[in-house]
């Protein structure tokens, strides 16, 4: 007898079966797997996941099914996960439109897929660089907020942190 | 019957199931990653939600993070008072000694070690091992707070550092420094102004540059820089000297420009550390960018150290103190922080400076071990031998800047280190153990220089003083 397995269904009712393993990437999914079956899995187990599309869905469990085997670093060191660099597989696994990438991290955030995010936050880190406010707002559809005193105010701020 | 009996059984199973359906996420949610993300506390900006923002702004270059502050207002809260964004920063610089995030590794916590052991052995009556990093700020934790100011005075007066210092004529010759960057005297004075007018007193600084009544422990005279406020003056010479750039830079004059209100703690804590380093960081550059095809043709790795420690009447700054600003520079200048967008090659360039504070510490060491073999001090039963802080502080020196040069290193590696480093620290307490602790470590660190020199004359500590070992215990 196969091994049950976990079955998310999306918000358009699409159902993805996938192992337990890589369901248990999300440590969302792991806690109400754990929770609920406190004996381990008997059965297919069916979770509806009402927030996410089934694109945004397929695309999750793409990278979770990659990275079923790996390996991440402790979820508390800072140091490890800030110096790392983006994996390259992610890197090239993140390379969506725009709308795409900010589904995917919701998604992640939501599912809390920790490594998935900081993947995400790097390549949004990365789009951010070299950026001027005005530009990040239209990346970012940010309506400006701030009087322009405002705004010198808050550039005066932080002016300790540009590089001059 | 039969069926009522046996159906009980797989019921719990069958029931389960529809449960699922109204099962509840937010519930659920054990971590704070998915508190937030429910929570009204976390709303949408443009597409991401202002927790992503912050983990986002955490991997973001330092540089960049302002322009984020000015497109809106609720980021701009986010980059003055959300502890994620600076947070990370912090521990990776060692300056965050609460919370739960202290760092494992022990690179930089083995300062805070240091710092308070320093100040543990200034009470028994000794010189401490490290003197207070050239710029006092780094006080804001209070570890030298609480360490008078007298004591360090008598260091200076008992001639404490002075083995060491005299080592450095040779390297240094008579270079003064003068490579204050022509554009920060104005800007200097104007930031003076600001901070004069802004008279709000931080509790983070612990600011002797105004205070007319601290001793200071040498003459003040007239420095070769061109006349500047006499306050900032005094502290141009003597053993609280500092840099003349570093003290014309407008970063020096930190913190009061802008109100506390609403900034997270490691905000300040994070800001207070990046203006300490940015004088120094700019000395680097102007080291570099003098003549950007070679560094090597004009300025070289010695000069530009001592660029960043300039000379002093009583001498250079101590080793140790060096080592401080050298090691928080190698963690500043990191892909970890990026402070600046051509950290990059600043980071090349202060690895030369570190290489070449390796052999100074080679040299120190050399000297102050040649004092050990001279007759001139017929002890026995009295005390320590009066050359071995020297040689302990030298080599202290030397291997915290060697270590930290060592990031690429394998963690576990660091995390041996960091525990033998601790029995080194603590090794005037324990002597009988240092040998093995000191052979270990070469073992593991062969390549460290100073430390196969310590090795070499290890007889000199451990067998010639004929110590006894229950004198230690007062």
């Amino acid at each position: 007898m196969s091994e049950p397995k976990v079955i998310l269904v999306s918000f358009d009712d699409e159902k993805f079966p996938v192992d337990v393993q890589v369901a248990e990437k999300s440590v969302l999914i792991k806690n109400m797997i754990n929770d609920l079956n406190p004996d381990g899995l008997q059965e297919d187990f069916e979770i509806p996941i009402p927030m996410l599309r089934s694109t945004v869905l397929a695309k999750v469990l793409e990278w979770c099914e990659h990275h079923r085997n790996s390996e991440f670093p402790d979820d508390d060191d800072d140091d490890a996960k800030k110096t790392a660099p983006i994996d390259e597989w992610d890197k090239n696994f993140l390379k969506v439109d725009q709308e795409m990438l900010y589904e995917i991290m919701q998604a992640a955030n939501y599912l809390n897929i920790r490594q998935l995010l900081d993947s995400g936050c790097k390549t949004v880190a990365e789009m951010i660089k070299n950026k001027s406010p005005e530009e990040l707002r239209r990346t970012f559809n940010i309506v400006n907020d701030f009087s322009p005193e405002e705004e010198a105010a808050i550039r005066r701020e932080n002016e300790w942190a540009e590089d001059r | 019957m039969w069926r009522s009996s046996s159906a009980p059984k797989p019921k719990p199973l069958k029931l389960a199931q529809p449960v699922y359906t109204t099962y509840s996420p937010t519930i659920l949610q054990p971590t704070p990653l998915q508190t937030a993300s429910s929570s009204t506390s976390d709303p949408l900006i443009g597409p991401l939600p202002l927790s992503v923002f912050a983990r986002i702004l955490n991997y973001l270059p330092v540089p960049d993070i302002p322009n984020v502050a000015r497109t809106c207002r609720i980021l701009a809260r986010v980059v003055r008072s959300d502890e994620r964004v600076w947070n990370a920063r912090c521990v990776i610089l060692g300056l965050m000694d609460f919370g739960a995030n202290i760092r494992k590794d022990g690179a930089e916590t083995i300062f805070q070690h240091r710092r308070k052991q320093s100040t543990s052995i200034t009470r028994n009556g000794q010189p401490p091992i490290t003197a207070p990093p050239i710029n006092l700020n780094d006080d804001d934790f209070g570890d030298f707070a609480s360490q008078p100011l007298s004591v360090m005075n008598d260091r200076v007066a008992t001639g404490g550092t002075s083995t060491a210092d005299d080592q450095f004529e040779d390297v240094f010759g008579d270079f003064t420094a003068s490579a204050v960057p022509p554009e920060l005297g104005t800007v200097q004075a104007q930031k003076t102004r600001q901070s004069q007018q802004h008279n709000s007193v931080s509790l983070l600084d612990l600011d002797f540059e105004d205070g007319n009544d601290v001793p200071l422990p040498s003459t003040l005279t007239t420095s070769k820089k061109t006349p500047q406020k006499s306050s900032l003056q005094k502290r141009t010479n003597g053993f609280f000297a500092v840099n003349p750039a570093v003290l014309n830079s407008p970063s020096t004059s930190r913190a009061s420009l802008t109100g506390k209100d609403g900034s997270c703690r490691s905000y300040e804590v994070y800001k207070e550390q990046h203006m300490r380093l940015m004088p120094y960081v700019k000395v680097l550059r102007s080291c570099s960018t003098a003549n950007s095809s070679t560094i090597t043709s004009t300025i070289s790795a010695s000069q530009a150290l001592s660029l960043l420690f300039p000379p002093t009447q009583n001498g250079p700054a101590p080793l140790d103190a060096q080592a401080l600003v050298l090691v928080d520079l190698l963690s500043f200048l990191s892909t970890a922080i990026e402070p600046t967008r051509d950290w990059g090659w600043l980071r090349r360039v202060l690895g030369g400076v570190c290489d070449r504070f390796e052999s100074v510490c080679l040299n120190a060491f050399d000297r102050a071990e040649s004092m050990t073999v001279l007759p001139h001090a017929p002890q026995s039963t009295k005390g320590p031998n009066p050359a071995i802080p020297a040689l302990r502080l030298v080599s202290e020196a030397s291997w915290i800047v060697y270590r930290t040069t060592r990031e690429t290193a394998p963690r576990e590696k660091r995390y041996r280190s960091h525990a033998r480093e601790t029995l080194l620290a603590s090794s005037s307490k324990l002597r009988s153990s240092d040998a093995t602790v000191v052979q270990d470590f070469i073992e593991d660190q062969s390549e460290w220089e100073l430390g196969r020199a310590w090795v070499e004359k290890r007889e000199v500590f451990y067998e010639g003083g004929k110590w006894d070992a229950t004198k230690n215990i007062v």
